[in-house]
């Protein structure tokens, strides 16, 4: 079972799979056509796009929302929306002269600011998914939550008023331990402290000042039965080791830096350590096949520093506009190691298509509908795209047929290659890409087939 | 006019104790309490009952810090309104009262009766005012804004350190009344119907959201095994300023009551309306790790944070 493939890679036990959590933020909405506004402002929205990525990514573990300006919102930090990215604050209420801390009567509560929508929605996942899907509550952490308050100020503070920061960044981790409990009281399994800009202040910084709130919340966490995880993003190459110091059950890295260097730092702290699929260059832009391969790379590199302790995820939250197919390609990777290999191979074999024959799709009395999936048993999405014709055979069996190929059947490969099929899976109709990873309704189907219909 | 008679005192100095006295000795007048407490739960007012009370908590903060002075604005023109004799107010452990004089002031065009602030008491805990009053500006304040100023735990030091600590607070109160006193016995009502020794003396109050220490407070989760609720506090103790609350126990309900590492674990003869403990730190976020430390190895289970 997923979730506890997760808990026990973060009990750093022996396991005989790799768990994979896909870090669908803001991207969850692309899933269902909703902005990222809409995503993170609603909850209908919200639980039906994770509902969405657990159906169509196979996740060990997911994140419910990944906003690190929910608290800083609470406090009284302005955001600038955004249609395909979460929020950015925009104001510092603590900046300038009113260098202070913050009231402890301003920690969020069950009542403040969009946490209702949040607990509610992580009540309404778990019952769904939760029992065989570790569910990932993600905070903002002390140290950025203290510079979305104070804003870039809070650099130059570190060294003109260490007590100061000290003390704010004390009283973001109040705040962090009070979210913590929150989403621990509604479902979380893991709690994901996310403080991106740990990677820019020096580790003999980070012990002076950070350290101990960091240590209260990850000691919180784990007083509470929860497990904790520590997200970083930048070149955090430097900071890994204080960071295990703290003693989170894990870690999680982006591209940035070196996976089995910083494997080799974790394990000495028998730390989990979680990442870093690069996600620009190969989840955006990039094709299956690199999904496939910087996975299978990915583990195979760490693998020769250790076995277990590890989690393949993406960098960082995922960008919004990440093909879909990439994120099943980097799924279907890690739930099938070997057999991918193998695809890649294929993948870059040359294939020869001179014994393919392409039906004659014009002088055809039916309809013809092909799948062309991955392997359809272990691949969600391409299970889920299958189900959508099987489910409405009965229906259009008089005007249509359908076909469904393969690419882990060698036979069915060359079919790929001269349909220019660069995406998977894909439903073609009548020759031509309908439905690219999306799986249609049932009556978008139905209604796309019969334009077709002589 | 409504006679207000303000308690200041560092935490575990002995306000509760005088509080209840005062509202023994002037039991018959119709009288107001107004309890500040710094944690988010309120513990004193379990300990104050009594009928014919009419009774205000105000929690989370200092009531003359700005994030709680509007709610005791409100509380006191609302008291105003009522048919009482006297006002008894409780400050939080680490309130500076510094300004009380300027808040009775700005609200009197509100009031429905005024107040005559007649006495502000400040109770000192002997055995660590020597240290704390080199380190807390509040404290400072609670002496200098007070007239009538007891030295509580007088029998638990030498009389030279009681003379020292004479000596410092007239250096700083040079007009004030000290008595001294254990378990805060002292003549308090003839005390309070001394005339007041408070004239005009407004300053600035120290009270900023940066004086504020983290408090937690710890839940009681069923029963709580007092074989290990001890060695649990004595671990915790050194690291704060009070620990104060109820928990049940193997051996019953009982009442925790400590300053810095002096621990009081008492039976409690009442039936709690909840288990909790609040707990000040004096080391800052650090105490989180601390108790769950301590956690790992004692009260496993029962005790939550």
């Amino acid at each position: 079972m997923g979730k506890e493939l997760i808990l026990k890679t973060l009990r750093h036990e022996k396991t005989d799979d790799i768990p994979w959590v896909p870090f669908a933020g803001v991207h969850a909405g692309k899933l269902k056509g909703y902005t990222a506004q809409e995503l993170l402002t609603d909850e209908d929205k919200l639980v039906e796009s994770l509902l969405e990525v657990h159906k169509l990514y196979s996740p060990d573990g997911m994140p419910i929302m990944f906003d690190l300006q929910i608290e800083a919102e609470i406090l009284g930090c302005e955001l600038k929306w955004a249609k395909d990215n979460p929020p950015s604050v925009k104001s510092h209420p603590w900046e300038g002269p009113n260098k202070e801390i913050p009231c402890t009567c301003k920690i969020p509560t069950e009542e403040s600011g969009r946490i209702p929508m949040i607990l509610r929605t992580m009540r309404r996942v778990k019952e769904a998914v939760g029992e065989d899907t570790a569910l990932y509550g993600l905070i903002c952490g002390p140290f950025t939550l203290a510079s979305h308050l104070r804003g870039t100020e809070i650099f130059m503070d570190m060294v003109s008023d260490p007590e100061y920061t000290k003390a704010l960044v004390g009283y973001c981790a109040q705040v962090a331990i009070e979210m913590s409990r929150m989403y621990i009281d509604a479902g979380m399994d893991v709690i994901a402290v996310v403080d991106p800009l740990v990677s820019q202040i020096s580790p003999k910084m980070i012990k002076k000042l950070l350290s101990e709130s960091f240590t209260a919340v990850f000691d919180y966490i784990r007083s509470r039965g929860a497990y904790s995880s520590f997200f970083v993003c930048g070149n955090a190459t430097k900071q890994i080791e204080v960071m295990c110091e703290m003693g989170p059950d894990g870690i999680s890295i982006d591209e940035n830096v070196n996976m089995p260097k910083a494997k080799e730092v974790t394990d000495r702290f028998n730390i989990t350590l979680g990442g870093n699929i690069p996600l620009t260059t190969t989840m955006l832009f990039g094709n299956q096949q690199d999904n496939m391969k910087c996975v299978v790379d990915l583990i195979d590199s760490v693998r020769e520093v250790s076995d277990g302790n590890f989690i393949i995820s993406p960098g960082c939250d995922m960008p919004y506009d990440t093909p879909i197919e990439n994120t099943v390609a980097c799924a279907q990777a890690v739930k099938h190691l070997d057999s991918t290999r193998e695809l890649i191979k294929n993948y870059e074999t040359v294939v020869d298509t001179s014994n393919v024959e392409i039906p004659d799709y014009a002088n055809s009395d039916k309809v013809i509908v092909e799948l062309f999936l991955l392997d359809p048993d272990q691949c969600a999405a391409c299970f889920y795209m299958r189900a959508a014709v099987e489910d409405i055979y009965d229906e259009i069996k008089d005007y249509a047929e359908y076909r469904v190929y393969k690419y882990c059947v060698k036979e069915d490969i060359p079919r790929y290659v001269k349909m220019g099929m660069t995406n998977l899976p894909t439903m073609t109709i009548n020759g031509e890409q309908r439905f690219i990873s999306l799986i249609p309704s049932k009556e978008e189907l139905i209604a796309a087939i019969k334009e077709y219909v002589k | 006019m409504i006679k207000l008679i303000m308690l200041t005192g560092f935490l575990g100095s002995g306000k509760t104790t005088l509080l209840q006295k005062l509202i023994d000795e002037y039991a018959g007048h119709r009288i107001g309490v107004l309890i500040n407490e710094f944690g988010a739960v309120s513990i004193d007012s379990e300990l104050v009952e009594g009928n014919g009370i009419d009774m205000t908590e105000l929690s989370n903060g200092s009531i003359f810090c700005a994030c709680l002075k509007d709610k005791f604005v409100e509380a006191l023109v609302e008291l105003s309104g009522k048919d009482i004799d006297y006002l008894f107010i409780e400050a939080s452990g680490l309130a500076d009262p510094a300004n009380m004089e300027d808040i009775l002031k700005g609200l009197e065009k509100h009031l429905d009766r005024r107040y005559d602030y007649v006495h502000s008491v400040c109770i000192v805990d002997s055995t660590s005012y020597p240290d704390l009053i080199e380190v807390l500006e509040s404290l400072d304040h609670q002496v200098v804004f007070s007239d009538i100023i007891i030295l509580n735990k007088a029998d638990l030091v030498t009389e030279d350190v009681i003379d020292s600590i004479k000596t410092d607070i007239y250096e700083r109160n040079p007009d004030a009344r000290v008595e001294e006193a254990s378990y805060c016995n002292v003549g308090i009502r003839e005390l309070i119907d001394a005339p007041s020794g408070l004239m005009g003396r407004v300053g600035e109050t120290t009270n900023t959201f940066e004086s504020r220490p983290q408090t937690l407070v710890l839940k009681g989760r069923g029963i709580v095994p007092i074989d290990e609720l001890e060695p649990f506090i004595k671990e915790i103790a050194a690291s704060t300023y009070r620990i104060k609350g109820f928990l049940e126990t193997d051996k019953g309900p009982v009442r925790l009551d400590c300053v810095g590492e002096k621990i009081l674990i008492e039976p409690w003869e009442r039936e709690l309306r909840e288990a909790k403990v609040v707990v000040i730190s004096s080391i800052g976020i650090r105490i989180v790790s601390v108790i769950t430390s301590a956690m790992t190895k004692y009260l496993k289970g029962s005790i939550s944070l």
